[in-house]
């Protein structure tokens, strides 16, 4: 059992606070994704669960025992960086072996949890090799590797995949997955692509400058962001958003008026949102429907189309000025210099947040 | 190593595509002067280091080491001197010479060894030829010790002693001293590192006498540690080492620290291997400096038993005698060691003096 309870950690690089208070909890053997644009922090909160980092305030806690001040080579987890940190003058067994030999592990018992690991991850032809020897994907493993023999508590990624190729970006994601279903120890991985996050995770922890903007599983981010910014970040293509003022709070949802022209109706409750109040309407492209231009909610003056054979997308721009992107299942004839008319979701996926606290107006339920 | 095909090539380069560019000869000559500069006094140490007690008194400037012929005389007492009589007729004679009589020469020709001649010492020139004089080396090394002061196998080891020994302790010392200034944040560590190397700006003469009072207060006088310890911490050393462990990078220590191996593991698992350019660098400039010292120990060591070699070399230069022949033979010897360090290693050392700028 390993469990992990963060509680208003916050870290300081001298003046700079770049952690601002967070609180997470993490069970046993789940698989948690840090998510966020680069500088969010996410790569200095897996250090402070690690032990390279001090926290500045707040408590770490693993499986309830207080561990801020315990060193990094004490707290029993082990870490897969970025770079993949392979001590170059060792052989790939040595490597594997190190962290075991550092724990006074028996010799036998070093080489039967090498072995395995070896051949679990499909490396035993390389066990004499040096990590200068090897390729980008066949470094990642055993970085992986060297984790997996340790049998560490938790483990820790740190985005591990951003040095290889997409293709193998892919394969490697689908054997981390199985390592984790295999293992089942808890793992913590970073990753400023979602992509990685929505495939892999089993919750999502949404970081931004600092502070945690949303935790929860993938497809509860998908579908009820708390904000604006999870919003935008979860989904690909990004989420589209029209300006708009509140024009009507009735009980059954609020009425809006678009800047881009016309009213919608968004079935949430106002909150305090006041009459008049400026609001961004959020709408994944996915959800947008095209009719026959002059119908339909907004028109779209489209200015390009992308073709990919099973989907196309469309871009384009509203009268307001604001562009949007459409995502339409199978294959298109519109062409770029067209008008189109669209309609904007169904009710139940039209997104409301308050444009100056950028938090969501909460769904009817 | 460098094939015999990289060093064809490599010396073969020039700029010209078919036959030489200007740029190509002057380079060459540029070059070749260069080699002469550095390499003459070297080579004339080699060849005269060879040649016998006299032609070194005379300053025989022939490059190879002539000796004249010499033949016992009949009654076995003393070598006879060989020489080529040009006789008035202008035919020439091989001559060995018995004695003299005034201007004159008495000889007898080699064919009729009965027959003394007188002949003017003028028409006498000496009859050589090119004999390499060994004993030079045999003699201060393996020779009969009677009335020798000169104990080459005991300052040989006295040297080796010093050099070994400071080397690794250099190595150790500031590789750690290094390690802390490149890797560990802590409060006035720049300022550490700048003192540290200003202290390069110290003229070594300006601490020679607070150095010799501490040496002389810990009792460490006429001992070898005298000799090593003060030289261990060295700012090059220091500064060479810590720019390159910069280099190494910080996620190979934190995964070590992940691998729950301690601070002293990380050292010397880590560090210390992967350094080891830098530290190959700092063992050849610690051996030449050692080795090739002469200042320091000459003022901690006063009794010939603690000698380094270079102490000894300077025993042959006194002032009544000067045994030149000995001093060459064993100058000669005494750089052969840390000529050939530099001839193994000195693949590292151009790339570290490259990538340091130091030397």
């Amino acid at each position: 059992m390993a469990t992990l309870d963060l509680r208003q950690v916050t870290k300081s690089f001298g003046a700079t606070k770049v952690i601002h208070g967070v609180d997470l909890s993490i069970g046993h053997g789940e698989f948690i994704v840090f998510v966020g644009p680069s500088g969010c922090g996410k790569s200095t909160l897996l250090r402070l669960i690690a032990g390279l980092e001090s926290v500045t305030g707040g408590a770490i806690e693993i499986d309830g025992a207080l561990v801020n001040d315990v060193p990094a080579a004490e707290r029993g987890l082990a870490m897969v960086f970025q770079s993949y940190a392979l001590y170059p003058h060792m052989s790939v067994r040595q490597n594997l072996s190190f962290g075991l030999e550092n724990l006074k592990t028996p010799k036998p018992e070093i080489q039967r949890r090498v072995a395995e690991a070896a051949r679990m991850l499909r490396m035993e032809h390389l066990l004499d090799r040096r990590p200068g020897q090897l390729s980008g994907g066949q470094r990642q493993r055993v970085a992986i590797g060297r984790a997996v023999v340790r049998e560490p508590k938790i483990f820790l990624f740190d985005e591990p995949l951003s040095n290889l190729d997409a293709e193998l970006r892919v394969q490697m994601r689908i054997e981390i997955g199985n390592l984790h279903q295999r293992l089942g120890n808890t793992m913590i991985y970073v990753t400023h692509d979602q992509v990685e996050a929505m495939t892999m995770a089993d919750r999502i922890a949404v970081l931004k400058d600092g502070r945690l903007e949303q935790f929860g599983r993938p497809l509860d981010l998908y579908n009820r962001p708390a904000n604006l910014f999870v919003a935008g970040f979860i989904g690909s293509p990004r989420m589209n958003f029209l300006d708009g003022t509140v024009a009507e709070i009735g009980s059954d949802g609020v009425s809006i008026a678009l800047k881009a022209g016309g009213t919608l109706k968004v079935p949430c409750s106002a909150g305090p949102s006041a009459s008049a109040s400026a609001v961004r309407l959020g709408v994944r492209p996915e959800h947008i429907a095209l009719v026959e231009n002059g119908t339909g909610d907004v028109p779209l003056s489209v200015s390009i189309t992308e073709q990919l054979g099973g989907e196309s997308y469309l871009h384009g721009a509203l009268p307001s000025g604001e562009t949007l992107s459409v995502r339409i299942p199978g294959q298109t004839r519109v062409k770029r210099g067209e008008t189109v008319g669209l309609t904007l979701a169904p009710p139940e996926h039209r997104h409301l947040f308050d444009a100056t606290t950028g938090l969501v107006l909460p769904p009817l339920s | 190593m460098i094939g015999t095909t990289d060093v064809t090539a490599f010396l073969a380069r020039r700029r010209g595509r078919v036959g030489l560019h200007w740029s190509d000869w002057l380079a060459y000559a540029y070059l070749a002067l260069g080699v002469l500069v550095v390499a003459l006094p070297i080579m004339w140490m080699f060849v005269s280091s060879v040649k016998s007690p006299r032609a070194l008194v005379e300053n025989d400037p022939r490059l190879l080491p002539y000796e004249q012929v010499t033949l016992h005389a009949a009654d076995g007492q003393r070598p006879l001197g060989v020489f080529v009589w040009s006789k008035p007729d202008g035919t020439k004679a091989d001559v060995a010479f018995v004695g003299p009589r005034g201007a004159n020469a008495r000889v007898f020709e080699l064919a009729t060894p009965d027959t003394i001649i007188e002949v003017p010492r003028t028409a006498l020139a000496r009859k050589e030829i090119v004999q390499p004089r060994w004993q030079n080396y045999t003699e201060p090394t393996i020779g009969s010790t009677q009335s020798r002061t000169f104990n080459f196998l005991r300052y040989f080891w006295n040297s080796t002693f010093v050099t070994v020994v400071a080397t690794v302790l250099t190595l150790v010392v500031n590789a750690m001293a290094a390690f802390a200034l490149s890797k560990y944040r802590f409060r006035g560590r720049d300022a550490m590192v700048i003192v540290i190397i200003s202290t390069l700006l110290i003229p070594p003469t300006v601490i020679l006498v607070p150095l010799f009072i501490t040496v002389s207060t810990l009792g460490m006088l006429n001992t070898l540690w005298g000799v090593i310890i003060p030289a261990i911490a060295t700012p090059t050393g220091v500064f060479l080492l810590r720019q390159y462990m910069l280099t190494i990078p910080d996620e190979l220590l934190e995964a070590a620290r992940m691998d729950g191996a301690s601070e002293w593991k990380i050292f010397w698992r880590i560090m210390l291997p992967l350094s080891l350019p830098a530290l190959s660098v700092l063992a050849i400039l610690s051996v030449m400096w050692r080795w090739n010292d002469f200042m320091w120990p000459l003022i901690v060591l006063t009794q010939s038993e603690v000698f380094t070699l270079q102490l000894g070399l300077s025993t042959f230069k006194g002032e009544l005698n000067d045994n030149m022949h000995h001093l060459l033979a064993m100058t000669v010897l005494t750089l052969l060691p840390v000529t050939l360090v530099f001839v193994f290693l000195q693949r590292h050392i151009t790339t570290g003096i490259a990538n340091t700028g130091l030397k």
